[in-house]
């Protein structure tokens, strides 16, 4: 039971995984798009077109989608001071509520992006470019996915923490930030 | 009775946080439910994704992820090495010659890198071992570092800055060029600090003795050029009007990754696929609180408890320095139990109104409120720069030697925000030039 | 009784927008005694611009300004000025033009209902020309100038006079002129000077392309059907007002600032061939298509489109 949990939490952190490298290379593509738009713009007098729209259809790629598998890695910031002397079993309830909050928000989230996106969908949206024409609907629905998927993490991590006690508070939980 | 739903949100939001909810959740669950009760459960459910598609579909918010990857390129391009290396020729005999030579190499690394953590860990790993194996006291190495870390957060470019613009809607390219003098006088004054405590007591920090030649200094020059160039092609770009400001973290990114790949002489040596994922993973954690915060934010101006809060400053005749006193000690400890971004984001929305209505300039109020996070970055229990330090550091240090260490350089953040104070034109005199 | 109202307009800010929506909420509580208020909700602190109309139709405000040319898909129609230009009529012409369509072709109206919108006022925008970095005295001269674009007509207009269309935020433009990034930005003499670009790019051209639809003031439909009469009343009031004295006040600022321009010995106002620009842009096939592409959207939603596309269109 126990082993069978682990097993199916870590696959899920591997699918967290790729979405994240999803991300990061959109992240890399918008560097890409910044750059050789300005240069074009500059020398060719030609600025890549649609560049600025595809740059913002992929921000949300490069930053809900990568939100699951920040928390699966303890990146999303926690600060439990008034319970981190506490006994451990008190620590461990207020961990797993924290978690099960954390779920009900993100599902919260969800849902309000679905509806967001069906709407988008419904009326069939696009973004109106200088040059580009596409369907919004799609990028919406990436903010849906990148939600979700942020919402079973949380479970996740409830039953986790629920089944094997409150972790060792993490490096990254203090946040390895770079900002 | 609205007003008092917000201040009672403030103060359930402040437990929940300290109770262990994350902090992008406590702050989104505390607006969501305060806007539920304000308008109702579906028009509050409608601005959750409002609000989190607004921000992120935007394309000046891509400085963000931009800066971050830049800093990473710059340490894989080995900018900070150089830099201390020659920082330590050219200061290392001076008294607390090597701490001297770190913290003015890391606010040198901070024209290249936004990140207070990344380039306290980068200065840890490159100085802290040479210190203490020199005999540097414990306290004094690792506490000047972890400070010298927050410089890299004034001098552009700079996400958190960033962040503030974002939250508070202020001018994100004034913003970033107003840390840079800030950033320079911060940077004298920890090495004015270090030298002052070494002169009062030598044992600190034995002096080097090791004689370099004058050819010796004006070769290691040479190692400061990958980061001129750096900020020779940013300058250099903007003003010859090859790119906005906001495109410049994706040109600084772009440079920083060719040099990357100079200095490794491959492009399979960069880590380009690590870079990504810490990229991605810090993105998503600051868009993550930077929405929650907005969320929080619609919340507490509907329930109308900012205006409230400036009503009662300005009917209670209270001066606009006990305001800002107040407003500093209030940041000075939350500060004490937050990081940066998530201080900003739990604050700015109650104190950014207050002070507009008192007359203080967004982009001065964004670097003093810089500053005020930065001393939060240091200081215990909550001192995450502490912790990076203690991280890469391994048993080099205690981390009770870090935060006794720190204590001078405290101090030196208090001279800092009394500069700022009497001074403005040190954070508006760039902005306003730029304006011509 | 208390309304919300979303701007992202800054409450201290000199435009004639903070100006006359201050007006506004004031006029409302004069001409109720008190009774009523209006409560705006300045910069975006409860919505910002792209969210005011889901705001308002949600309720999560009572009531806002909706920037239509952001969402060109849930008001094709009302959008309809956005396609159209260059184009003769004033800013209040336009007003009272968009006024009419709502009142005249049901479809108009049910694109707000749809959104559970009424609409209290209208606010035009003025008379559109460019900034420029370096003076433009014909449109040969505007060959391969980079300029600053948006939506959907410009970058067809801008095409056509042979210049280089380039997307940019509005925060981004004063600096991408400031830096010579681009050449020129579109603009309204009054917000020219509230957003400072006449301080880096010196040098007017009104080339004719006439003034557009911005905004409306909106309201919930049902938010306003449960307001007490003497509110309702005096909102619809204040808001039917509201195109006059916000086109006075746009006029007496555009003057202003004119004059001020005119003054000032680094500025120059280009006195510019409309006829010329209007030849090149009107018959320009990529103008026409734009302009075609409402005309088709509207007729599928059964309106008269040729006829109210007429009015859009100079009479030559
Ligand atoms: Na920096
Ligand atoms: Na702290």
């Amino acid at each position: 039971m126990r082993e069978s949990f682990l097993s199916f939490y870590e696959r899920y952190t591997r699918i967290l995984y790729y979405l994240a490298f999803l991300a990061g290379l959109a992240t890399f593509i918008i560097m890409c798009l910044i750059d050789a738009s300005a240069l074009t713009r500059k020398f060719l007098n030609w600025p890549l077109p649609g560049s600025v729209e595809i740059t913002e259809a992929l921000m949300v790629v490069g930053i809900i989608l990568p939100m699951a598998y920040a928390q699966a890695t303890r990146y999303h910031l926690r600060v439990p001071l008034l319970t981190n002397h506490l006994p451990l079993r008190f620590q461990q309830v207020f961990h797993v509520v924290a978690m099960f909050i954390g779920f009900l928000f993100f599902a919260a989230m969800t849902w309000s992006a679905f509806s967001f996106t069906y709407e988008s969908f419904r009326i069939d949206e696009h973004v109106w470019g200088a040059n580009v024409r596409f369907p919004l609907y799609p990028v919406k629905g990436v903010m849906c996915l990148g939600f979700l998927m942020l919402a079973i993490q949380f479970l996740l991590d409830t039953v986790k923490i629920l089944i094997f006690g409150p972790e060792e508070f993490a490096e990254n939980e203090l946040g390895s930030l770079g900002a | 009775m609205n007003e008092t739903a917000g201040f009672l949100g403030i103060l359930v939001l402040l437990l929940a946080i300290l109770a262990g909810v994350n902090v992008m959740v406590a702050l989104g669950v505390v607006g969501f439910l305060g806007l539920s009760f304000l308008v109702g459960i579906e028009p509050a459910s409608t601005v959750l994704s409002n609000v989190a598609f607004s921000i992120v579909n935007g394309f000046h918010y891509s400085v963000v992820p931009m800066f971050l990857l830049m800093g990473f390129f710059a340490m894989q391009a080995g900018i900070g090495r150089d830099l201390f290396d020659a920082g330590t020729k050219w200061l290392g005999r001076i008294p607390g010659g090597l701490a001297v030579a770190a913290t003015s190499a890391a606010a040198a690394f901070g024209a290249a890198s936004g990140s207070s953590v990344g380039t306290a860990t980068l200065f840890t790993k490159l100085a802290l071992p040479e210190m203490v194996e020199r005999g540097y006291d414990k306290g004094l190495a690792s506490g000047s570092i972890a400070i010298a870390g927050t410089l890299a957060v004034l001098i552009p470019p700079s996400a958190l800055v960033v962040i503030y613009g974002i939250l508070t809607n202020s001018s994100i390219a004034g913003l970033l060029v107003a840390g840079f003098l800030p950033g320079v006088v911060f940077a004298v004054l920890l090495v004015i600090t270090i030298v002052i405590q070494v002169k009062l007591r030598p044992s600190l920090a034995p002096r080097y003795t090791n004689p370099v030649s004058l050819y010796e200094r004006f070769r290691s020059l040479r190692l400061v050029g990958p980061l001129l160039l750096v900020i020779a092609a940013i300058i250099g770009g903007l003003y010859t009007g090859i790119f906005t400001p906001t495109e410049a973290g994706g040109i600084g990114a772009l440079v920083t990754l060719i040099m990357a790949v100079v200095r490794k002489r491959s492009i399979r040596g960069v880590e380009i696929g690590k870079a990504l994922i810490e990229t991605v993973n810090l993105s998503a954690m600051i868009f993550a609180i930077i929405i929650g915060a907005l969320i929080f934010s619609r919340f507490l101006a509907l329930s109308g408890a900012t205006d409230v809060l400036g009503d009662m400053i300005s009917t209670e005749g209270m001066s606009v320095w006990m305001v800002v006193l107040l407003v500093t000690l209030v940041y000075l400890l939350l500060g004490t139990l937050m990081d940066p971004p998530a201080l900003l984001a739990v604050s700015l929305p109650i104190t950014h109104p207050v002070m507009m209505q008192l007359g203080f300039d967004p982009i001065w109020f964004g670097i003093y409120v810089v500053v005020l996070a930065e001393i939060g970055a240091v200081t215990p229990p909550v001192g995450l720069n502490c912790y990076v330090v203690k991280g890469a550091a391994g048993d080099l240090v205690e981390l009770s030697d870090i935060f006794r260490g720190l204590w001078p350089f405290i101090l030196a953040s208090f001279v800092m925000l009394g500069i700022l104070l009497l001074f403005p034109e040190l954070v508006l005199f760039l902005p306003q030039s730029m304006k011509g | 009784e208390t309304i919300t109202y979303a701007t992202w307009q800054g409450e201290a800010s000199t435009s004639v927008h903070a100006r006359t929506l201050h007006w506004f909420a004031d006029e409302v509580s004069k001409r109720t005694d008190g009774k009523h208020r209006v409560r705006v909700m300045w910069g975006g602190a409860a919505a910002a611009i792209d969210e005011i109309a889901s705001a308002v139709e949600s309720q999560v405000v009572a009531a806002g300004d909706l920037v239509l040319p952001y969402h060109p898909d849930q008001f094709p129609l009302n959008n309809v000025v956005g396609f159209f230009w260059p184009q003769p009529l004033s800013p209040i012409e336009i007003g009272h033009l968009l006024e009419n369509l709502q009142e005249t072709y049901p479809p108009f109206a049910d694109e707000m209902k749809r959104y559970k919108m009424k609409v209290l006022g209208f606010r035009p925008l003025d008379n559109y020309g460019f900034l420029c970095t370096e003076p433009v005295t014909e449109v040969e001269g505007f060959n391969g100038k980079r300029i600053r674009s948006y939506g959907v007509a410009l970058p067809a207009v801008i095409e056509a006079m042979g210049a280089v269309p380039v997307s940019l935020s509005t925060p981004e433009t004063y600096e991408a002129l400031e830096r010579a990034v681009v050449d020129c930005a579109p603009i309204e003499v009054g917000l020219g000077r509230a957003w400072e670009y006449d301080t880096v790019a010196t040098n007017w051209m009104d080339v004719g392309l006439g003034a557009s639809f911005g905004q409306m003031l909106v309201i919930n439909q049902n938010v306003f059907d449960g307001l007490p009469a003497d509110f309702q009343e005096v909102l619809v009031e204040v808001g039917s007002e509201y195109l006059k004295v916000f086109t006075d006040e746009q006029a007496k600022f555009r003057n202003e600032v004119l004059e001020d321009w005119a003054a000032r010995d680094d500025f120059q106002i280009v006195d510019f061939p409309k006829e010329e620009f209007l030849s090149v842009t009107e018959n320009d096939p990529g103008v026409q298509a734009v302009r075609q592409r409402w005309i088709d959207t509207a007729n599928d939603l059964g309106v008269p489109a040729e006829e109210i596309a007429a009015e859009l269109t100079y009479d030559r």
